[in-house]
């Protein structure tokens, strides 16, 4: 198992940010979703070696991260976007994929600009390499901190949040470039869209107030609302979540009245039944 | 726009390197205006010789430029990634904006400067060493602080890189400021010791604690201790007495000392 958590708990003062948690993963691609403060990044950083757990013990790629040699053979094998990243001033792509490189040990100087140029190739950043990143776009930005990420080709991709400021044509090339990716690799994506869950991850993780609500295939957790699903032109008493959908009528989650228009759940309507109101839906007032 | 086209001979002998300089130089002159001719020569020149000139040509377009500091510290032998390191990150940068504002106020306040002024100057130089340190490391001063916290370079080595510019350069053009204070000369190396056992004892607190926590907290207790022992002396040089200069040194020698050996398991980051 690339990841092998066991009862990890983080807890920043009095507040518990998830646990306990354990979770085992191998190779694939696996979604984690959850609605803010449900503890995605606290574990991801955790994955990514920045926080330790405050209880509970976390092996990495056989290495056990409460042990600084363990941490050191992870992090030599990590690939990790943060979901807040900032840049140094006047860097050009090249110049921080570079600083990053040697950060993670790249010591010759050939072998390290070549791989620069190849990330920077994958995630299309060639024509830019030289622009100051000032000048670049926010999805720009973003694929460059996704490109630092592949250096070195590592087996565990921790992604956080990675398509945010994507447009949906470069969110798609970077499913595309994801799926590639994970080919014999252990990547962990944690998002909001459901649709990138739906479209790359075999294996979904549902957290919630820091703990694991489901753990399975996007179909099952689309099934989990299997005749919980219904529209209706007003939000109804049963409802548990309700929005507008896009044919002007209120879609509604929860225990349907009797003799109700029942519809095809989603893996966004499992997922919201799971996490009732605080998912991301603009709901419709009861 | 010429009519003239080397002939194919005369292109394989340019393309194995069998002409003479004068030949080469005129056939070069003539490729640089000539697509067709440009179009033999890729045809019979060795393909792999290409992909290495071309590759060797865009490694040296691509690389970054290197930075004066990065040759001063590889002139004194500091591998060429580490120099970058030391030099490149923004956080040294502002490290280094900080401390020479610092040094530009008691530069010009120091010359011919009355006495309260070479007070403040011996109060705070002991600070300037350690707030390059205290901003050289940390979510609070790095923007890139995930992706360094997650790398494998090793932490200590990376601070004290880091740190490398902004201490012994500061340090430098204090002791020069601190020529004015009362005593001359001799007293401007007396804040030294203090300021390195300041700047050690952020480090060994650092990975517990983080950088800027202990750096204020010791600043104050510093500050305390200096405008204390005036009130109490009449003369700030109370503060660097021998047995202070004894205190600090030990205390260097252990904070260096832990700060080597490793940080406390309970640490709130790895």
């Amino acid at each position: 198992m690339d990841i092998r958590l066991t009862e990890v708990t983080k807890t920043f003062g009095r507040n518990r940010a998830i646990g306990p948690v354990s979770l085992e993963a191998g190779p694939g691609v696996l979604g984690l979703l959850g609605p803010n403060g449900a503890g995605k990044t606290t574990l991801l950083r955790i994955l990514a070696t920045v926080i330790a757990p405050t209880a509970g013990q976390a092996r990495l790629l056989g290495y056990d991260i409460a042990s600084p040699a363990g941490r050191t053979e992870i992090r030599r094998r990590l690939g990790y976007v943060p979901q807040e990243c900032g840049f140094p001033t006047g860097f050009t792509p090249f110049e921080y994929v570079d600083y990053v490189a040697i950060l993670k040990e790249w010591a010759d100087r050939r072998t390290r600009h070549d791989e620069v140029r190849r990330v920077l190739g994958v995630m299309g950043l060639t024509d830019v390499a030289g622009r100051r990143i000032r000048r670049l776009s926010g999805g720009m930005r973003r694929r460059l901190v996704i490109a630092q990420a592949l250096l070195g080709d590592p087996p565990l991709l921790v992604l956080d949040e990675p398509t945010v400021s994507l447009d949906p044509e470069q969110r798609l090339r970077f499913r595309d470039a994801v799926s590639t990716l994970a080919d014999g690799r252990c990547v962990v994506v944690s998002t909001h869209q459901t649709e990138d869950v739906a479209a790359l991850c075999p294996r979904v993780v549902v957290l919630h107030e820091g703990e694991i609500r489901y753990d399975g295939s996007p179909s099952g957790l689309a099934a989990r609302a299997d005749g919980r699903v219904w529209t209706a032109a007003d939000r109804q008493p049963g409802a548990v979540v309700a929005w507008r959908s896009e044919n002007g009528g209120i879609r509604q989650i929860g225990v349907p009245p009797v003799g109700s228009e029942l519809v095809r759940p989603t893996l966004e309507d499992g997922y919201l039944l799971l996490v009732g109101g605080a998912g991301n839906r603009q709901e419709v007032p009861a | 726009m010429t009519i003239w086209h080397a002939d194919a001979e005369l292109l394989a002998a340019y393309a194995g390197g069998r002409l003479d300089l004068a030949r080469t130089a005129s056939v070069e002159q003539h490729l640089l205006g000539c697509g067709v001719c440009r179009a033999g020569v890729a045809a019979v020149a060795d393909r792999s010789l290409l992909d290495r000139v071309w590759a060797d040509t865009v490694d040296v377009l691509d690389r970054p430029p290197v930075s004066l500091g990065e040759r001063v510290l590889t002139w004194f032998g500091l591998a060429a990634p580490a120099a970058r390191l030391a030099c490149n990150a923004s956080t040294a940068r502002r490290a280094w904006l900080a401390a020479s504002t610092l040094l530009a106020v008691f530069a010009l306040a120091a010359p011919g400067a009355d006495d309260r002024l070479a007070v403040w100057l011996l109060v705070l130089a002991p600070l300037v060493p350690m707030t390059g340190v205290a901003i050289a490391y940390g979510p609070e001063t790095d923007p890139m602080h995930e992706l360094v916290a997650s790398s494998s370079y090793p932490r200590l080595r990376l601070v004290l890189l880091r740190s490398l510019i902004v201490v012994p350069v500061t340090g430098v053009l204090l002791l020069a400021c601190s020529v004015g204070v009362p005593g001359g000369p001799r007293t401007a190396v007396l804040w030294l010791l203090p300021g390195l056992a300041l700047a050690a004892m952020t480090l060994a607190l650092e990975g517990r604690f983080g950088a800027l926590r202990p750096a204020v907290a010791l600043s104050v207790g510093w500050i305390a201790f200096a405008v204390g022992a005036r009130a109490g002396t009449g003369s700030v040089l109370a503060a660097y007495g021998p047995s202070v200069q004894l205190v600090c040194l030990a205390a260097l020698v252990a904070a260096a000392a832990f700060a080597a050996r490793g940080r406390h398991p309970s640490r709130r980051s790895f």
